[in-house]
């Protein structure tokens, strides 16, 4: 009984992970990806906003299939705020330079 | 959960299509008759006609808003297509500051003008499929959500099949819970380029509803910003306030154009702006058979003497991207060949939902001995979500023809006759048994659509012998399309009625 509760609640955390935490990946890229494409693809602000919108849907869906691949639904999450705080870090260094 | 990938796989693609199946289904299904918007209007509004002008009447409705419309804002012809009959004339005349829409629609033969029956025609199914009928309550979220499930049954359903050539050459045909599973498998390998463009364009099209937060940030405007910095247009018309006569021999203009789109019938649209001013301008707009954008190329000309104008630049890539996307998912590119295959795939993709729904309950059904509630919605959300919509296609089809023509907003009308009837076999397919209601509705289905043609001739013959005399393809062709839509679900009936005695 203990391990189907267990099973029901490692279920719940990945779907869970899967709507509203890749949809707060593909979000995060959303931010992310703007000074990577300014950076590093000699962007406009404007074409690096719209491809990186485009894009999020790409690391959105990656994200569904991966937390639902990862061994333990804690590690799914884990992964997704480390994922979801790395674009962040890179929008916010990009705004500052 | 185990942690075998492949498991995970096949227990994704089982409750990712199951959670959003019938969503799905209802979405492919008016999309895929989307792909005949227009055809479907023509028929919808047989007041059309089948007479078709065999010069270009150009010349003659530029006479005919130059009588009717003097000092107009702006004159606008929709000239009538191969695919659509309907030749719109429409302007505005300056009212108190603003301007006031008028718009007649002629005869494309003979210029007369027309009563045309109020229908939304074929862009009902064309809203319905990303709306849902629910446009100011979330309708399109939902859509969003539903493609996005699509990619990922996609997705999932690729690592489903272990044994994909093995699967793809064998269809058993002598048990109907066979043959179903050997089809969801066939159909599935076919369409999963189809399905994947299809549904990443979908959620292309709308970035600024499902996506906003780094435009609202970056932009003080949002997206609207946005698209205004990555997007072109013509130059803005600025009146002189300078009166002029317009241009109404439009051969001038004609042979510019030709020079530059030389297809046949490349014209869909010819806008005045400011005609009675010096300053005016001819907005000539292109097919778009030839591009897979869905923005419309246009030229320009002065409206006085018909001097070439500045054009539109090309757009940023990211646009760019964008609209051929969007084109792809439009398909107004497709030619009649092409449009024939992608309509074959977007049933192959209704039929891949309809049977993979089927086989989530009929794989279960034998195994267990006490069913719970999940398995009675399945089972009865399957006969509404399938068979409930076809008849309820058939039925605004029918609502087109019998309902009275001077009724009041008889479009909203026909639309209610649409949700009525599908909510009526909602009803009726939790109160039947299962079996019972799948044949009585498949029989009812077939032969109201077998049916349609016959009571359109009883209702008005002249339009099925005017589409015949003038060869009108796309009247006789839905005709057709009711037909053999109607033998196939009779057969399916017949079929259904032997193999599960």
């Amino acid at each position: 009984m203990r391990s189907f509760t267990h099973q029901q609640l490692s279920l719940t955390a990945r779907c869970l992970a899967a709507i509203v935490g890749a949809y707060c990946f593909a979000l995060a890229s959303s931010f992310g990806m703007v000074p990577i494409l300014i950076n590093m693809f000699d962007s406009l602000k404007a074409d690096a906003v719209y491809f990186a919108t485009l894009y999020s849907y790409i690391f959105g869906f990656i994200a569904i299939i991966y937390v639902f691949c990862r061994r333990k639904a804690w590690l799914a999450w884990r992964d997704i705020i480390i994922g979801c705080t790395s674009f962040m870090t890179i929008h916010f260094v990009g705004a500052i330079g | 959960m185990k942690p075998d990938f492949r498991k995970t796989m096949i227990w994704l693609h089982t409750y990712s299509g199951l959670l959003l199946g019938w969503l799905l289904f209802a979405i492919f299904v008016t999309g895929t008759l989307s792909y005949f918007n227009p055809e479907i209007s023509q028929w919808m509004k047989p007041e059309l006609g089948s007479q078709r002008a065999d010069s270009n009447n150009i010349n003659q409705s530029l006479a005919r808003l130059n009588n009717d419309a003097q000092g107009a804002t702006y004159w606008r012809i929709n000239l009538a297509t191969a695919r659509n009959n309907h030749l719109r004339l429409s302007w505005g005349m300056p009212e108190n500051g603003k301007s006031s829409r008028h718009s007649v629609t002629l005869n494309s033969k003979t210029l007369q003008p027309l009563e045309i029956r109020d229908s939304q025609g074929g862009n009902f199914f064309r809203s319905f499929h990303y709306t849902l009928q629910l446009r100011n309550y979330g309708g399109r979220y939902l859509a969003g959500i539903a493609a996005m499930m699509m990619l990922v049954a996609i997705f999932s359903g690729i690592f489903t099949h272990r044994r994909f050539f093995r699967d793809f050459f064998t269809v058993r045909l002598n048990n109907v819970f066979k043959t179903l599973t050997d089809l969801h498998a066939v159909i599935g390998i076919i369409t999963i380029p189809f399905c994947f463009v299809l549904s990443l364009s979908a959620l292309f099209i709308y970035i600024s509803m499902y996506m906003p937060w780094s435009m609202d940030h970056h932009y003080e405007k949002g997206s609207r910003e946005l698209n205004a910095l990555v997007s072109t247009s013509l130059p803005k018309l600025v009146p002189a306030g300078i009166a002029a006569k317009p241009l109404t021999d439009f051969d001038i203009v004609l042979s510019k154009v030709k020079q530059q789109w030389p297809e046949p019938n490349a014209i869909k649209r010819i806008s005045y702006q400011q005609p009675f001013d010096i300053n005016g301008r001819i907005v000539v707009s292109r097919h778009k058979q030839l591009s897979l954008s869905n923005k419309s190329e246009v030229l320009a000309f002065s409206s006085v003497d018909g001097r070439p104008l500045a054009g539109v630049e090309p757009e940023r890539n990211a646009r760019m991207l964008r609209r051929i996307f969007y084109g792809l998912h439009e398909a107004l590119f497709a030619s009649i060949g092409l449009r024939y295959l992608l309509f074959f795939m977007g049933t192959a993709s209704c039929l891949l939902i309809a049977s993979g729904l089927i086989m989530w309950l009929n794989k279960r059904l034998p195994k267990v001995k006490q069913r719970h509630l999940g398995h009675f919605l399945v089972e009865r959300l399957n006969i509404a979500g399938i068979v409930g919509l076809m008849l309820a296609i058939v039925s605004y089809f029918y609502a087109n023809r019998l309902l009275d023509l001077q009724l009041a907003q008889r479009a909203e009308m026909e639309v209610s006759v649409f949700l009525l009837t599908w909510g009526a076999v909602l009803v009726y397919a939790f109160v039947r048994p299962a079996r019972r209601a799948w044949l009585e509705l498949l029989l009812l289905t077939a032969i109201a659509y077998l049916a349609l043609p016959l009571v359109d001739v009883v209702i008005n013959a002249q339009w099925l012998l005017d589409a015949l005399q003038y060869n009108n393809w796309i009247y006789l062709g839905f005709d057709l399309a009711l037909l053999i839509t109607g033998g196939l679900a009779l057969l399916f009936y017949f079929w259904l009625v032997r193999r599960t005695q």
